[in-house]
């Protein structure tokens, strides 16, 4: 089990980016209208977006962190760490990351990382750059993590299971560590069950290159691994579930995440959705669901649990303090 | 007693979770053959099961399966 904490860590802002084109379940043609109405009633998708064929990620990734450097009045010099987590690259090389540092102009001194994840990304992401920023030198150190897909790109826009689910959106989040603060900020359990791995897959050797999902196995990992990894997670920082204001899960189907919510026993009033109004938005629904519990937040404990999981069968949770200065609503590109 | 261990309770199940008339289902009906069946109601299918007997059921274990009854026995072996 890899269970980690990480000291004086503080997510200082969130933005998210959405296409501005909008995609209606209750008039997709291709199901038909008792079909659209039960999507609606048990997936819990009504609302999606879709990029157009000729937009690319790293347009997306450009947009979001451009406003999150407006919002958060940084400069790219200050920038130790860009750190892109997506699965929907238009290139495989140059990393996303090195892209966008040129194409945005950042200082040298940047480290730049992708990290290939889909649904635990941001999770994974938040984890890594905290680790990554505590071994820095300095005493006021400062990272972006973008994270998100154009899944719309990957699927069979034919395929029954797959394009009635599926949205596409961005994140950038502005994250800080002090060395001079040294209470813990955030206690993380990151895990796989690589006998997951067809569950959730592109194969290009059968000749289409399209995602394929397999929604009874996706089901039967995420309500047999993921309460389990947040029950390990709350032991290890020795609290109990009802200690965070919220537990934010990736938006993988309201049938699978209902099912997780009430194995943890967390009422439903805890558990915020984004699902209606934007679909699964793979690495981004984490912090799109954030930005439309924010306006309601009433911090209790100041923690939240979000937990990330899918494609790999990855699954990572994580015990955070949850503070931030803005957490902003889904602008359109 | 497990819950589903009677056929006739699980068939009772799978009429209302399908939304089908009483008596539309027997034990030699082929599940995939009837007429709400599909892949999002096989997921809700086996979302319900989890909840109600706390086991799973895999993709694997399903394409096994041709007829109510060989279901049942399915979820009676777990």
């Amino acid at each position: 089990m890899a269970l980690t904490t990480n000291r004086g860590i503080t997510i200082k802002g969130i933005v998210n980016v959405v296409p501005r084109t909008v995609e209606d379940n209750l008039e997709l043609a291709l199901l038909d209208s008792k079909e659209r109405e039960a999507l609606i009633l048990h997936t819990g998708i009504r609302f999606r977006r879709v990029a157009d064929s000729s937009h690319t990620i790293l347009a997306y990734f450009n947009k979001a962190v451009d406003q999150l450097l407006q919002r958060t009045g940084w400069s790219k010099a200050d920038v130790d760490i860009l750190l892109c987590v997506t699965q929907s690259p238009n290139m495989v090389i140059p990393s996303v990351s090195c892209r966008l540092h040129g194409d945005m102009g950042f200082d040298n001194k940047t480290m730049c990382y992708d990290i290939n994840s889909g649904c635990s990304g941001f999770v994974y992401g938040l984890h890594t750059i905290s680790s990554l920023l505590q071994t820095i030198d300095g005493k006021h150190k400062k990272a972006i993590l973008v994270c998100g897909d154009l899944s719309t790109h990957l699927i069979d826009s034919e395929d029954k299971s797959v394009r009635p689910i599926f949205s596409d959106a961005v994140s950038a989040i502005a994250i800080e560590c002090s060395s001079e603060d040294q209470k813990i900020s955030g206690y993380f359990n990151l895990g796989t069950d690589g006998t997951g791995q067809h569950a959730i897959e592109i194969d290009h050797e059968d000749g289409q290159g399209y995602m394929k999902l397999n929604g009874i196995d996706v089901f039967g990992y995420s309500v047999q691994r993921v309460p389990r990894n947040i029950t390990d997670l709350l032991s290890f920082a020795n609290r109990e579930t009802d200690f965070a204001d919220l537990l934010v899960m990736h938006q993988a189907n309201k049938v699978i995440n209902e099912s997780i919510r009430k194995k943890l026993n967390v009422d439903e009033v805890k558990v915020p959705y984004s699902i209606y109004e934007y679909g699964n938005t793979a690495s981004a629904s984490i912090p799109i669901t954030l930005s439309k519990a924010w306006d309601s937040y009433q911090p209790q404990s100041g923690w939240i649990l979000i937990a990330g999981f899918g494609v790999g069968f990855s699954m990572a949770s994580g015990l955070i303090k949850f503070e931030p200065n803005f957490c902003d609503k889904p602008i359109e590109f | 007693m497990k819950k589903f261990e009677l056929l006739p309770e699980f068939i009772k199940f799978l009429e209302s979770e399908l939304l089908l008339d009483e008596g539309e289902i027997t034990a030699e009906s082929e599940f995939r053959s009837l007429r709400t069946w599909s892949s999002l109601n096989a997921l809700i299918i086996i979302s319900r099961i989890n909840e109600e007997c706390d086991i799973i059921v895999t993709a694997s274990d399903l394409a096994k399966c041709k007829t109510v009854s060989e279901l049942h026995n399915l979820i009676l072996t777990k």
